[in-house]
């Protein structure tokens, strides 16, 4: 059955890597979105999977096939991979009616009879709710009546595998939102592994099992949706997902074990209790070994035959802690990642800031707290609003504090701040 | 792990790479182009060397002659070099050679001046003023374009010829209202810049026009509500945004007007075409190194478009999405006095000579204009195309226009050679502009486009040259299928730029979608690709046939006289009957424009979308 495999995938155009040496394995009836801000090899590695893009280097296995091996030569065409595609502006052919859209992949399979045809092609557009348009030209129809032709004519051939390239990008808020629900039901019903390549994150959070997270060609996290959000291994990460954003703080960090003293907010004390016991010097060395490991086989590769050095590593991804003028704020050694809605607001808290600004959407309202010269965003629940300019006392609620390393990036440890 | 061999892995890759159908098209057809395009030009190269038989100012014996190199067949020298460039005479330098050359430079130069001021001016006025009639003018503004280019030529002549100036008979003005114009103004450099000038002008109206017509005219808004002055918005923005169409304007004109044969040839202009021809059958090997020389006008030309071309891409986002073009008022007396000027160029570059041409054939004599003074119709004459009489001396045995096997033996021709170079080339082009849209990163993919649009900015002259000289090696001198593949490869790049534009235009998802349902490629291009840009494929099989239909210069070396229509003109002048002449450019322009008009009916084809701006 159609797990996916991906191992040591690479495409570069010169020495721009598009994907570099992705691997990855999808399971069987998964939901798998990747994701990942643009330019990031989101859509090529999905291009790649489905025969449009031809792999430098690397192998693919669909099921129990090998689609393609750049070490024998194997190089399966699209038409024989038996995967369907939902292409972002929905590629319908202007000159056929919906129902010709639909039913001309169907002709070709020399295996259905015309009336196998017909009962697909009454299936499919029951499914997307288009019966009255069957005679209708694309031409004639709204942006979300193409996109359900669309998936109508991808689902007819009935594909173990369904690719979409940003389907929903090209609706507006309130269709996207509906169309959202109705791919999720589509998935369960359907029973195909779904690959969904989406900038938006939460499109992302919300419809897959799995999210596969990609930065300038690498493979930052591949994980379920809530992990993601919850334990990123990354600064990149915990800055992509969520909204609003994380919140950074630069630290200085002392101590070891269980009680660690962070100095952050401008001079301001207080403890880090990690979740398990954690060695700062170890985790930091540990660190380092793992960059040299890398480096080290960086230049193992750079051996062999064929090697072209990737030109776009300059566009890393380097984190921002928000400030009022406008300033950076001086690095630090490490970086701690607060969800807006761990800041919480209190009478007792152990931190004093200024509301800077106060948006309240009725749900919820997003604070901007300026601490200093540094802001922090919180997320109050409920129908609440702030003055400008108000004194409020605040602290961290939680055990989800995050504790990264500023050089790498990585993350150290999880725990309660306070 | 299984180890695969070397040979294996090459053999599967080859196998990934001819699996995809453009690979092949691109495969066969850069190498079977490659080998047509580069053979025949390396023809005249070789033909510069050679020694003709009976070469008339050859005063030493052959034998003497190879002292470049020799064959078993035939020797080699640089004899012909010698020749042209040190002959025994000094003078004989300037004539065959300097004169023409700089008087094709300056033609090429004056007629891209006039095409680009005249259609320039004509593409700003349709696209951004109110002017009215405007549909109507750039109806017939293309007219001249789509005419043999020397009808504007003949009728300048029939104009303005006068016995006492020109020699001859009188002209319409001469013979009707005594005007007698200088020298200068009858025949030469002006008139025939003029003449191709206007005849071009339709490009410069097309290119230009088109990117007036894409262009987003907040970029002029955004100047005006800066305050900017309109002259300097005129200057600075809308001036650079059209430069690449001035580029492509200038490159196509200029190469054209060089291998121009008809017009300096009736306007009595010695340029390199028409020396060509003077010096063909006694000096040949001299000829054809006239003929190198355009060559490599047409090589640097095409050095000139890739440097021209590098920089149009920063133009790219010209075609803007509004669609709120603000028109500049002329004013309610202005606009109907520019429209008025327009209207009476237009008319007599586009409907006088139609009409002239058919007047002609009505005159008694060649130059007798006696009805336009007495107004009596029996001053006029249907003979010319009527008479049976194969032995009334005046028509040297030949029958009417109309039961005439010759003209329309000619015409027959014509249409045989246009149908099947515009099938050959409009499908080549298709396939080319399909297969290199597809693969544009490709580098043998723009290889092939490059071979491709080669003889696009060659001097058709220099083209029918090589053609001429390996053809006749070949053996095929005087055949349809020599005219065919000479009209093909000419007019390939007409076919492969409306292809590979429109392609460009189609979305890769639209294939895409339809591969990934298993749909075989043939299927594809008949069922999706072909459909959805019918109208530029079409407009790629018409600009050939168009431009096959009343093409002169490329063929009058391949073929006999009598085998196309538009050879029979010069036969028919020869023997001074001007009547048949001009019956010959009636019957073309004729059919032209009903094909045209047919063409743009059925299918909303038409030959500015086919050069595609």
């Amino acid at each position: 059955m159609p797990a996916i495999e991906l191992s040591h995938v690479t495409k570069r155009w010169g020495g721009y890597y598009g994907v570099d040496d992705l691997s990855l394995s999808i399971d069987d009836n998964a939901f798998v979105t990747l994701l990942g801000p643009s330019g990031c090899g989101k859509t090529t590695t999905l291009r790649m999977i489905a025969g449009l893009e031809t792999p430098t280097s690397g192998k693919i296995t669909i099921g129990d096939k090998v689609v393609f091996d750049s070490a024998t030569g194997v190089n399966v065409p699209p038409n024989k991979r038996k995967v369907g595609f939902l292409f972002q502006n929905y590629a319908l052919w202007p000159n056929m009616t919906v129902r010709q859209n639909i039913v001309f992949g169907l002709e070709n399979d020399k295996t259905l009879s015309k009336a196998q045809i017909e009962e697909r092609l009454e299936h499919v557009s029951s499914i997307v709710k288009i019966e009255p348009y069957l005679k209708r030209y694309p031409s004639e129809l709204s942006g979300g009546q193409q996109q359900r032709v669309a998936i109508a004519r991808t689902l007819a051939p009935r594909p173990d595998v369904l690719f979409m390239d940003e389907p929903l990008s090209n609706l507006d808020a309130k269709l996207r939102l509906e169309m959202r629900s109705e791919l999720q039901r589509l998935h369960v019903d359907t029973g195909a592994t779904f690959v969904y390549v989406t900038h938006d994150q939460t499109e992302a959070m919300t419809l897959a099992t799995r999210i596969c997270l990609l930065d300038n060609g690498l493979l930052q996290q591949y994980d379920r949706p809530l992990s993601l959000y919850r334990d990123p291994v990354n600064l990149f990460t915990a800055d992509f997902v969520g909204s609003p954003s994380i919140n950074f703080i630069n630290a200085s960090a002392a101590g070891s074990g269980s009680v660690i003293d962070l100095t952050l907010l401008e001079g301001k004390h207080l403890t880090f209790t990690p979740n398990t016991p954690l060695d700062l010097a170890a985790a930091r060395s540990a660190i380092a070994a793992d960059a040299q490991a890398q480096a080290a086989a960086e230049a193992e590769r750079s051996k062999v035959k064929g090697y072209v050095k990737k030109e776009n590593t300059e566009s890393n991804f380097k984190y921002r802690v928000p400030t009022v003028d406008g300033n950076t704020d001086p690095a630090a050694e490490y970086v701690v990642g607060v969800r807006p809605e761990s800041v919480r607001i209190s009478e007792d808290g152990p931190l004093t800031g200024v509301v800077y600004s106060s948006m309240p959407t009725g749900m919820d309202t997003t604070l901007r707290i300026r601490v200093g010269n540094l802001l922090l965003t919180s997320v109050v629940f409920g129908s609440v609003d702030y003055a400008l300019d108000e004194q409020v006392r605040f602290g961290f609620a939680g055990d989800g504090v995050l504790l990264f390393d500023a050089g790498s990036g990585k993350q150290v440890a999880r725990g309660r701040l306070g | 792990m299984e180890t695969t061999s070397t040979f294996t892995l090459a053999m599967r890759r080859a196998g990934a790479y001819f699996k995809k159908p453009w690979n092949v098209v691109l495969l066969v057809v850069g190498v079977a182009l490659t080998i047509t395009t580069v053979s025949a030009m390396s023809a005249i190269v070789l033909d510069t060397v050679t020694v003709h038989p009976g070469q008339s100012d050859d005063p030493t014996g052959a034998g003497a002659n190879c002292a470049l190199f020799s064959t078993s067949t035939s020797c080699y020298t640089l004899l012909n070099w010698k020749n042209l460039f040190a002959p025994a005479m000094g003078k004989l330098l300037e004539v065959n050679f300097l004169t023409p050359l700089l008087n094709s430079v300056l033609l090429a130069a004056f007629a891209c001046l006039v095409a680009l001021v005249y259609g320039g001016i004509f593409a700003y006025l349709v696209t951004r003023t109110d002017m009215p009639c405007r549909k109507w003018l750039s109806a017939i503004f293309i007219f001249p374009y789509v005419m043999p280019q020397w009808t504007l030529a003949v009728v300048w002549r029939n104009l303005f010829n006068s016995a006492e100036v020109t020699g001859g008979s009188d002209g319409l003005l001469a013979s009707v209202f005594g005007l007698r114009m200088p020298l200068w103004w009858c025949q030469g450099l002006f008139p025939s810049s003029l003449v191709l000038g206007l005849h071009y002008s339709a490009f410069a109206y097309i290119f230009i026009g088109a990117i007036f017509r894409n262009m987003d005219a907040n970029l002029e808004e955004a100047a005006t509500i800066l305050n900017t002055p309109r002259w300097k918005t005129f200057l600075r923005i809308t001036l650079p945004m059209i430069k690449p169409a001035i580029y492509s304007t200038t490159l196509l004109v200029f190469s054209s007007a060089m291998g121009s044969y008809p017009v300096p040839h009736y306007l009595k202009l010695s340029t390199l075409t028409t020396q060509y021809v003077s010096m063909n059958v006694a000096k040949a090997g001299q000829a054809s190194i006239l003929a190198v020389t355009m060559m490599l006008f047409g090589i640097a030309l095409m050095v000139g478009n890739q440097l021209t071309t590098s920089g149009r891409k920063s133009y790219t986002t010209v075609s803007g999405k509004s669609g709120q073009i603000s028109k500049i008022q002329l004013g309610s007396v202005g606009r109907w006095v520019i429209a008025g000027v327009f209207l009476v160029l237009t008319l007599f570059t586009s409907i006088y000579p139609i009409i002239a041409f058919a007047f002609e054939t009505f005159l008694p004599n060649p130059g007798d204009y006696s009805f336009l003074r007495t107004g009596d119709p029996d001053d006029l004459t249907t003979k010319w195309w009527t008479t049976s009489d194969t032995n009334d001396s005046s028509l040297f045995g030949q029958p009417g226009i109309l039961f005439n096997p010759t003209i329309w033996g000619g015409v027959r021709g014509q249409l045989i050679v246009a149908v099947g170079a515009a099938l050959i080339a409009g499908t080549i082009g298709l396939l080319i502009g399909y297969c290199v849209a597809k693969n544009r990163r490709s580098k043998w993919a723009n290889f092939v486009n490059n071979m491709a649009f080669l003889p696009y900015l060659m001097p058709a002259l220099a083209v029918g040259v090589a053609f001429f000289i390996f053809g006749s090696s070949l053996g095929l001198f005087n055949t349809f299928a020599l005219l065919i593949i000479t009209g093909t490869i000419k007019y390939i790049p007409f076919a492969s730029r409306a292809a590979l534009n429109s392609m460009l235009q189609l979305s890769n998802e639209i294939e895409e979608s339809a591969m990934i349902q298993g749909i075989p490629w043939w299927k594809r291009m008949v069922r999706i690709i072909i459909p959805i840009q019918k109208t530029s494929i079409i407009s790629g099989y018409m600009l050939p046939f168009m431009t096959c239909l009343r093409e002169l210069t490329l063929f009058m070396l391949l073929c006999s006289q009598t085998k196309i229509i538009t050879l029979e003109l010069d036969y028919f002048d020869e023997m001074g009957l001007y009547a048949y002449s001009s019956a010959i450019n009636l019957i073309l322009i004729v059919i032209i424009l009903v094909c045209n008009t047919a063409v743009n009916k059925l299918t909303g084809a038409s030959i500015d979308k086919g050069l595609g701006g």
